[in-house]
């Protein structure tokens, strides 16, 4: 083995930087899933009726369904009676400023650098923080609300806007759309609602970080964000779990709506717990991410980095109904010891002059394998679409895979589709150039790979591009070869 | 339609090719203890453990043989063919040795048995199984196609084919001529079931190459099903081009199975052109057996009307400092649907590997289709591979260059179109199969 082959896996090896445990009391149901706990989850959110029919309907139909088998990924069968699909943290006290708060909470955040504090808040961070499944703490509610914008916990948009969560609720992702989106739709606990009214421009980031904490939980949250006509949002999901050793299962829906000249921008930041080198404990994320371009000149802009997870298994997509709508995906997908990751994107060209971009960077260390799988698909209707997707694989060792799975179907004449892949290993004269200019061999392969990824980075904000890039460097500490 | 009743068509559908065997069997007087009929009847049974492939097989989500199985197929018999009409349908300026078969049986009047080049042989395949230099080879060949666990119907040819060949070169042989096979569809009125069959081996450093053409008579336009199998094997340091021009009438249902396996040191190359048939369907494959080869796939696919034409490329690179060059183009007109799946698998120890594929279409209709999936999956760190793939339509400032030029729209566009096909086509080291491929191109698109 190679000098530089040993500082790869010296690098790969090093431990997740961020699993701790907090103690919180939690309520929990018992394990397990049957129409009694649907009801349960349900009453207990007190959600009105319309919902707790939706949720049954989406349960019924999932105990029809069958577990998808055709990602590229490996994992033991999930026990789904094996599950608490219900945990929340006991107290629930309105705070009027953080010293109320539960201090164990607070260190919590701290940990991982939340912007609750004052200071922080100046950052014009306005967060709606998750610790398992119930809102704790929203911030900068007042002064969103001034402007109309609905940002909030799902579970009080349901008791303030029953109307609007009755219109959109599955409108983009509907409940039978796939085996995971059903089962959300049955049990999901929480999330997060957002509702820009027309012509507003949200004047902050908004963000949102979901903790998975309680032990054996699944995590099943439900996102919605409507932006109205003209209107613009960037929101941020980020995300750290504590170390487990068995693995957990997170089957999240996200769902998008752009009206007319409306501006949607998701950007996430993924870095659960991997599992250790032996691929043991982990999360299993099998999400459904999905925009709608419902309106003329909307966009949608869906930017990942995906670091984290034992199994990660998404595919954030866009609908591009509107004319002249834009879709685009950023993608960063960074796999080492044996994580396995299945990520891409579709988008589906529907309207006219609809244009899309995939970026897809994929990273693979030590024993991992990194799949993209992506759809490009032009309908009858769409004329002069556009779409332009590039999906470079970058592998750092000799026992990883990278592999990717573009589809592409054109049915109309006027589309333009371009696809292009390549697959290579940093190479060793670049190594070798930074070497020789002083830069020690790890630090060159950080800048190495930073460079690689700085197209996806480049559209991150800013607290998170930065935050992207420690992570990358954690993620693939000592690895380069 | 739900799957009990997909599976009882299916048991239907193989039900009428156990019957259709059963006939075919019982006219082979005589030929029951050979070594083929064995072969013949493992094909066969392998409809007990195989179902034919639905649209919710992932390898073809996109391509339906529905039509094709509904049909009474019959098997198929000899039908005279004049020597003129074959004159018309060679090659222009190829000097070649001669073959004709029509409907899947050789015209031994026509064919140049006695002409093929020095250091070639052509053994029909139950002679083959007989002769003790490569019965071993040859049964294991026909074993593997049996087996073939991807679709039933390598194994339907092994089970119906009736003038299948062997096409020797001997080691260190380098043959300029090529054997030119002519496969010819005649009316038959009724559905006809085709099955061609050549397998080729070459030894150590020999070089040779096989023109193959598919054409239909005129008035031959019954649906009928051509189901093709090739099985290459390329000896070490040894070159083998297969060059295949598929002109068939626009009923035809064709099937092929094309598998190569390379020894070190060994080219092959697979020049495919796809102008003819209703639906088509191709599998070609490599395996690679040793080090340092390199692989050559080049497509050309013209659909038009509601013709159908589905591309499955697969390369697996298994060992290392190995290259593949795979070059796929097409265009899509009227109601036609191109369909391209190129898998590229690089395995571990497959370090050094150079492989590229590049698939470019032009669909030119409202109503055309274009389905592709570059698919790449890599397990070795030390390669190069890439892939690209393109979907959309002429130029305008091209189009607009030439007529300022003084050409008509309609010229523009064709000659456009042309030379977006013509640049596959020109890697055919053979200068009268180029040109013969180029101006049947030529033909179709005006």
């Amino acid at each position: 083995m190679s000098d530089s082959m040993q500082t790869l896996e010296a690098h790969t090896r090093s431990d997740y930087k961020y699993g701790f445990t907090s103690n919180i009391d939690s309520e929990t149901l018992p394990k397990g899933l049957n129409e009694d706990v649907v009801r349960q989850i349900s009453a207990k959110k007190g959600e009105p009726e319309f919902l707790l029919e939706w949720r049954l309907k989406a349960f019924r139909q999932w105990q029809s369904m069958v577990e998808p088998k055709w990602p590229n990924v490996d994992y033991p069968p999930i026990d789904y009676q094996d599950i608490i699909y219900y945990a929340a943290p006991k107290k629930k006290p309105v705070l009027n400023s953080l010293d109320e708060a539960d201090p164990e909470l607070i260190r919590t955040f701290e940990k991982l650098g939340i912007p609750l504090d004052e200071q922080k808040i100046l950052a014009g961070v306005a967060v709606d923080a998750v610790i398992d499944s119930v809102s704790v703490k929203t911030t900068y509610k007042e002064k969103l609300a001034e402007l109309g914008i609905i940002f909030s916990s799902f579970s009080e948009a349901v008791k303030d806007h029953p109307e609007l969560i009755k219109k959109y609720l599955g409108s983009v992702v509907p409940p039978t759309d796939n085996f995971f989106a059903a089962l959300n739709s049955a049990v999901f606990s929480d999330g997060s609602f957002v509702y820009i009214p027309k012509g507003v421009r949200c004047p902050m980031e908004l963000s949102t970080y979901f903790r998975i904490n309680e032990r054996n939980t699944g995590q099943f949250e439900r996102t919605l964000i409507v932006a109205e006509e003209g209107s613009h949002v960037s929101y941020l999901e980020g995300c750290t779990a504590p170390m487990r050793d068995e693995n957990q299962l997170h089957a999240a829906v996200v769902e998008l709506v752009a009206m007319d000249d409306a501006t949607i921008k998701y950007s996430t930041v993924q870095n659960w717990y991997p599992g250790d080198k032996d691929g043991k404990g982990g999360i299993y994320n099998f999400v459904t991410k999905r925009g709608v371009c419902a309106g003329d000149r909307s966009k949608i802009t869906w930017t990942q980095v995906e670091t984290g997870s034992a199994i990660t298994w998404k595919y954030p997509s866009c609908i591009l109904k509107g004319n002249n709508s834009v879709g685009e995906f950023y993608s960063v997908a960074v796999t080492n010891n044996m994580q396995q990751a299945d990520t891409g994107t579709k988008m589906i060209h529907l309207g006219k002059n609809t244009r899309s971009t995939i970026i897809s960077k994929g990273i693979s260390a030590g024993k991992s394998h990194n799949s993209y799988r992506g759809l490009v698909k032009v309908g009858k209707k769409a004329e002069n679409a556009h779409n332009f997707s590039q999906c470079d694989s970058l592998l750092m060792g000799d026992r990883c895979g990278a592999h990717t799975f573009p589809y592409l179907e054109v049915e109309n004449n006027t589309a333009k589709v371009e696809h292009e892949a390549t697959t290579s290993k940093i190479g060793e004269d670049q190594l070798f150039y930074l070497q020789q200019r002083g830069i020690s061999e790890e630090d060159a392969i950080n800048m190495i790979v930073n460079g690689y990824c700085k197209e996806v980075f480049n559209e991150l904000p800013m607290e998170f591009a930065v935050e992207a890039q420690k992570l990358l460097a954690i993620s693939l500490e000592g690895s380069v070869g | 339609m739900s799957t009990a009743t997909l599976q009882d068509r299916y048991a239907e559908v193989k039900d009428r090719f156990r019957s259709l065997f059963n006939v075919f069997e019982g006219a082979l007087n005589g030929h029951r203890d050979q070594p083929m009929h064995t072969l013949r009847k493992a094909g066969i049974e392998r409809l007990d453990v195989m179902d034919f492939p639905t649209r919710r097989d992932e390898n073809w989500k996109y391509t339906s043989l529905n039509q094709m199985l509904r049909l009474p197929l019959q098997d198929s018999y000899q039908v005279e063919v004049d020597a003129a009409t074959i004159d018309g349908l060679a090659i222009p300026g190829l000097d070649a040795a001669r073959i004709v078969l029509v409907n899947g049986l050789l015209q031994t009047e026509l064919s140049d048995l006695d002409k093929i080049p020095e250091g070639m042989e052509l053994l029909p395949v139950d002679q083959a199984l007989e002769d003790e230099a490569v019965k071993g080879q040859i049964s294991e060949m026909l074993d593997a196609a049996v087996k073939n666990d991807h679709n039933p119907f390598s194994a339907l040819n092994v089970a119906f084919a009736k003038n299948g060949f062997v096409l020797k070169v001997k080691a260190k042989a380098v043959v300029e001529k090529p054997v030119h096979i002519i496969h010819l569809a005649a009316p038959t009125g009724e559905p006809v079931f085709i099955n061609p069959l050549l397998l080729v081996l070459t030894g150590a450093h020999s070089e040779g190459a096989v023109v193959e053409t598919y054409d239909a008579l005129p008035g031959a336009d019954q649906a009928y099903f051509s189901n093709i199998l090739t099985r290459v094997h390329v000896g070490v340091n040894a070159h083998f081009h297969h060059y295949r021009i598929q002109n068939d009438s626009a009923a035809a249902t064709v099937v092929s199975n094309i598998e190569a396996h390379q020894q070190q040191d060994s080219t092959f190359s697979s020049y495919l052109v796809d102008l003819g048939g209703d639906v088509v369907r191709n599998n070609l494959s490599t395996i690679l057996q040793g080090q340092n080869t390199m692989t050559n796939y080049y497509g050309v696919y013209l659909a038009k009307g509601k013709q159908h034409i589905d591309n499955q490329t697969f390369i697996d690179h298994a060992l290392p400092h190995c290259g593949s060059n795979e070059l796929y183009k097409g265009i899509l007109d009227d109601r036609g649907r191109g369909v391209f799946n190129g898998k590229v698998i690089v395995r571990q120890d497959a370090q050094k590997t150079n492989a590229f594929q590049q698939n470019s279409s032009l669909v030119l209709s409202k109503t055309a289709e274009m389905d592709t999936k570059p698919q790449l999956e890599i397990f070795a760190d030390d390669v190069r591979c890439s892939h690209g793939a393109t979907i959309g339509q002429l130029d305008e400032s091209s189009v607009f260059y030439l007529r300022s030029r003084g050409l008509s729209d309609l010229q523009a566009r064709q000659l456009l179109q042309q030379a977006f096909l013509f640049d596959v086509v020109e890697n055919m080291p053979l200068e009268a199969v180029k040109d013969y491929a180029e101006q049947l191109i030529e033909k179709k698109l005006k």
